[in-house]
């Protein structure tokens, strides 16, 4: 039965193509109706036929994917949501992509997001914005927009995002999934249209914690077109708390509090209360280095994008830079293409790079970047893991921050503290507030990406979080 | 005053710098030699070629330059249609960024040291061609092939005076890079130059893109005419950047670069930096040496003596500080090596398995001072000293100058000047010519020799 | 350099027509209003560049990609050439 086949998760599937009971053809089938039926949600960019995987001893053999349109696919359309790539075909395949395929994975299509993932709502797509299953009033947080909801409206069992500032876990949070960014290097970055290179990561949407694992247990590992790509503990694991029989300690970071809402404050809140009665310890900490962390981030951010996107200039791929024309003219023409929110990144980032301006914005956002990474270092010496909500709002309505965009970036306040230190990061949802979802954040030692998956199951089992939109 | 900027491909690769496509693209169809990292696809990653810093750190030892300890990549952004990411990856040694190696020097033949500032990796950008030459066509052709070629560039002070030191100096360069297996002259335009130039008064004028030895002389030449008419006629040269033209033999102003100094320079964080530590740094020098026939070979061709050139190609160490002595320093190759064969080995023998790390430019003072003035007990004691590792002062070896053969000399250069000279001023005349050479003489000494001398002649 | 639009525009190569100009300008302003606090930022001698993770290596072999699927996904190709505009 289709409406069976939708509500199973991952490992589920999995579990039942590999035994015989499910076809993988009927299985993809029965998402991509569902896929075409749900058009309004704009989930996804370019959605796909069915094309059988050879690979029928792959672990995921048979599992439909959505992957998010910033991740390079060999022969099908990657466009990052922007115009500037609206008729760009990949020539190879991202590094995670190629594990996915080789598992067995049929790709079910490319998911909307923020244009070349710069954005926390979903809103800033060339492609229209993405709407929450939940509220299609409202935004689903961004910018693995299209990710989130796909996963969260059911049309797709996990799928891909990546995460540079929060863009897996917000739009995780606002639709009541689970969003899990791996640890900077665990994932190869190979194939992802880079933003904001150092901060990156690709990382996994699913319905549980446990899918998740079980999709990054598949693309992790070190890549040789990777250099900053890992598999090894680079830190050594017994510096951090050993884990002894389900007692953990989590912090609470009171400080960002005032950035919270009342709705979301009293879900986490009770969040906190609930665990603590599982007997789960929590103390506070002020982190001093937080201060500044948000600032940093959008410092590095810009200034990585401006060098990540001066590629686009129309001469190879993109809108084509008129030859008959000379060649700053013609370039800056091509690069009209880029949305509003790109465009002011780059231009930004330009300005605090130039001579004069580098050391007083770029060098001082690397200062404040390594503290805030070595003091969290020694914190989760203390700790298992840090607690905070992962959204300090509940989603917003589409166009209702328009003429705020501050308001936007300061929604990311929680999100990317663990972009800035590298550290994996989880949001799992909590619970519902006026009828949307609220999510929970947990963020781990670096390096310790099965630790905090454990966890954050048994943190999911404890929560006992049930809901899925109606849609 | 003239500075060169040297870039040179690390020809012996067969990969290029950050991807894994071949480095033979001479002559292949355009664009037949690319990948997604070589052409700046979306969500491609550069992966340093490691055997690329070997081949850097070589160039760097044969340039007497210091390894850095680590080293890091920056963006450097600009616009251009052979650069396809509009951002090379190279590396810079401000903001935070360190070279492969700073502060080496290199000797001419006149004697003259030449500094190095520093020596770095970066990619090769693409070519760009023009239906019907650069002035014809209104579009550009672009070919990736070349692209991520691993470069060394190589930074000199601005320490040449005269357009034929720079060609000597490229010319030596190349000799050296053959020698130690970048056989550079194999490949044409592998050894590329730009040139910045002024003279007094002016400022400072690059001419880009000249490849080659010949080439440059010729443009530094031209350049230097240009300059010099500019200031007789009394119009100031300005700062700006200019083309070499082989075919018409100018150099041509290019307009649009110059404005573009904005280069934005941030960090690579696609590359972690290259650590440099000393035991791969020693293995580099040690490799370099190649195998006893390789370095018998060099010695003989340097001129060295049968018996001293096999002495030296036994024992690296020796072989290494002949080479570092050397350099591409020709002259006198024979006698340095003959030297450090015989009496530098014989003070060598005496010490217990000394390190023989010591400055080489200060053992090369003392050689050098030695085939001058042949003083060999001087020679043995400065030597016993720097290999014991003691600063040996300049005035333990200096010649001591031969008070005979400076009269000798002075009198035949000075003999029709002295000819309407009489007795004491035709002596005090003398005096003071010789003192004017040598001031540290003896006068006392000096007098009394100049006095039967001039006796002599009546 | 000044905090001026227009110079930035020409520096980046993104020119801004008139609607979007303001927009643009406004967001550009506040963000870097709020970002400036970070100039005030004592930073040491020392160097502060972040090494990020991992281990940087490749060895020096060959591997041939074939170069007509990139050259498929590029577009203005004039006998294997990219034909692209040219600097003045
Ligand atoms: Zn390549």
């Amino acid at each position: 039965m289709s409406s069976g086949i939708i509500s199973k998760g991952a490992r589920q599937l999995v579990d039942e193509l590999q035994g015989g009971s499910l076809e993988a053809s009927k299985v993809f089938e029965t998402y991509r109706k569902r896929i075409n039926e749900l058009t309004k949600l704009n989930a996804f960019i370019t959605s796909l036929e069915y094309k059988p995987n050879a690979r029928k001893e792959g672990s995921l053999y048979g599992l439909p994917l959505a992957i998010k349109d910033n991740i390079s696919t060999e022969g099908i359309r990657t466009t990052c949501a922007s115009l500037m790539l609206k008729d760009y075909m990949p020539p190879y395949d991202a590094t995670a992509v190629a594990k996915l395929k080789a598992a067995g994975v049929s790709i079910l299509g490319k998911t909307n997001m923020d244009e070349f993932g710069m954005g926390s709502s979903g809103e800033n797509s060339a492609f229209g914005p993405t709407r929450n299953p939940w509220d299609i009033e409202r935004v689903p947080g961004g910018s693995s927009s299209g990710s989130a909801v796909a996963v969260s409206a059911r049309l797709s069992p996990a799928a891909l995002g990546t995460d540079t500032g929060g863009s897996i876990r917000a739009p995780a949070s606002f639709t009541g999934t689970v969003g899990f960014k791996p640890s900077y290097g665990y994932v190869s970055r190979y194939g992802l249209i880079a933003y904001a290179n150092s901060l990156e990561q690709i990382g996994v949407i699913a319905r549980t914690v446990d899918d998740a694992a079980l999709i990054f247990g598949v693309i992790r590992g070190k890549d040789r077109f990777d250099s900053t790509s890992t598999d090894a503990k680079p830190v050594s694991s017994n510096t951090g708390r050993l884990f002894s029989g389900g007692h953990f300690k989590g912090a609470l970071l009171p400080q960002l509090s005032d950035l919270v809402s009342k709705d979301v404050r009293e879900a986490f809140d009770s969040s906190v209360a609930k665990l603590d009665s599982e007997g789960i310890e929590f103390a506070e900490e002020r982190v001093e280095e937080l201060e500044l962390a948000l600032k940093s981030y959008y410092v590095v951010a810009c200034c990585e994008a401006t060098t990540n996107l001066a590629r686009y200039d129309g001469v190879r791929y993109g809108p084509v830079a008129d030859p008959s024309r000379d060649w700053k003219s013609a370039i800056s023409e091509s690069r009209t293409m880029f949305g509003k929110e790109v465009k002011a990144r780059i231009m930004l980032g330009s300005y605090m790079l130039s001579s004069g301006y580098y050391e007083e914005y770029y060098l001082k956002a690397l200062y404040i970047r390594r503290n805030l990474k070595l003091r969290l270092l020694k914190l989760s010496e203390s700790y298992d893991f840090i607690y905070t909500p992962t959204m300090p709002v509940l989603p917003w309505k589409i166009g209702e921050m328009i003429d705020d965009p501050l308001q936007v970036y300061l929604s990311d306040a929680l999100t990317v503290i663990a972009n800035l230190t590298g550290a994996p990061a989880i949001s799992i949802p909590i619970a519902l507030k006026k009828g949307l979802p609220v999510g929970g954040q947990l963020q781990g030692r670096y390096g310790l990406d099965d630790r905090l998956l454990e966890l954050a199951a048994t943190i999911s089992g404890l929560l006992k979080f049930r809901g899925e939109p109606s849609i | 005053m003239i500075g060169l900027e040297v870039h040179v491909q690390m020809v012996s690769l067969k990969s290029k710098l950050f991807c894994a496509c071949p480095t033979d693209y001479r002559g292949k169809p355009p664009n037949t030699n690319i990948c997604p990292i070589c052409t700046g696809l979306p969500g491609a990653l550069p992966v340093l070629n490691i055997k690329a810093v070997e081949e850097g750190l070589k160039i760097a030892l044969a340039l007497h330059a210091e390894p850095s300890t680590a080293s890091y990549f920056f963006r450097k952004s600009y616009f251009y249609p052979d650069l396809p990411k509009n951002f090379q990856i190279t590396q810079y040694d401000k903001a935070g960024g360190v070279p492969l190696a700073h502060d080496g020097h290199y000797t001419l033949k006149n004697g003259k040291t030449i500094r190095i500032e520093r020596i770095h990796m970066e990619e090769d950008p693409g070519r760009i061609y023009y239906e019907g030459g650069r002035g014809e066509s209104r579009f550009s052709l672009v070919d990736y092939n070349r692209s991520g070629i691993a470069l060394v560039e190589i930074v000199t002070s601005p320490d040449f005076t005269e357009p034929e030191e720079a060609r000597e100096f490229l010319e030596l360069l190349q000799k050296n890079l053959d020698e130690i297996g970048i056989n550079v002259s194999e490949y044409e335009g592998s050894v590329r130059c730009d040139a910045n130039i002024s003279y007094a008064g002016g400022e400072r004028v690059e001419v880009k893109n000249i490849s080659g030895a010949t080439e440059v002389e010729k443009a530094l030449r031209y350049e230097s005419v240009r300059q010099r008419n500019m200031a007789t006629r009394g119009v100031k040269v300005r700062r700006e950047t200019r083309s070499w033209d082989e075919r018409r033999r100018i150099t041509i102003s290019s307009r649009s670069k110059e404005v573009e100094a904005e280069y934005r320079y941030m960090p690579e964080e696609d590359l972690p930096p290259v650590s440099l530590n000393q035991t791969i740094i020693k293995n580099i020098a040690l490799n370099m040496r190649g195998s006893f026939e390789d370095r018998y070979r060099v010695c003989s061709k340097y001129g060295v003596g049968e018996e001293a050139a096999k002495r030296l190609a036994g024992d690296p160490a020796l072989y290494t500080l002949f080479m570092s002595i050397t350099g591409a320093n020709e002259m006198d190759a024979s006698r340095v090596g003959n030297v450090l064969a015989n009496e530098f080995a014989f003070v060598v023998k005496k010490h217990n398995n000394p390190s023989l790390s010591g400055d080489t430019s200060s053992l090369e003072n003392i050689i050098r001072a030695y085939i001058r003035n042949g003083d060999r007990s001087r020679f043995i004691s400065a030597a016993h000293s720097w290999v014991s590792g003691i600063p040996v002062r300049a005035e333990e070896y200096k010649p001591k100058v031969d008070i005979d053969t400076l009269i000798d000399e002075t009198l035949e250069k000075e003999m029709k000047n002295i000819g309407n000279l009489e007795g004491k001023r035709r002596l005090d005349y003398l005096m003071g010519q010789i003192l004017k050479v040598s001031s540290q003489l003896n006068r006392k000494e000096l007098y009394i020799k100049l006095q039967k001398k001039l006796e002599g002649l009546g | 350099m000044k905090f001026d639009a227009d110079e930035i525009s020409n520096m980046s190569l993104i020119t801004l027509n008139r609607s979007e100009k303001k927009e643009i300008v406004k967001r550009l302003n506040a963000l870097k209003s709020y970002l400036d606090a970070i100039n005030s930022v004592e930073t040491p001698s020392s160097p502060i560049i972040l090494a990020p993770e991992g281990i940087n290596e490749r060895a020096d072999e060959p591997i041939a990609f074939d170069s007509d699927k990139i050259l498929a996904s590029f577009h203005t190709i004039k006998n294997r050439y990219i034909k692209a505009p040219r600097t003045l």
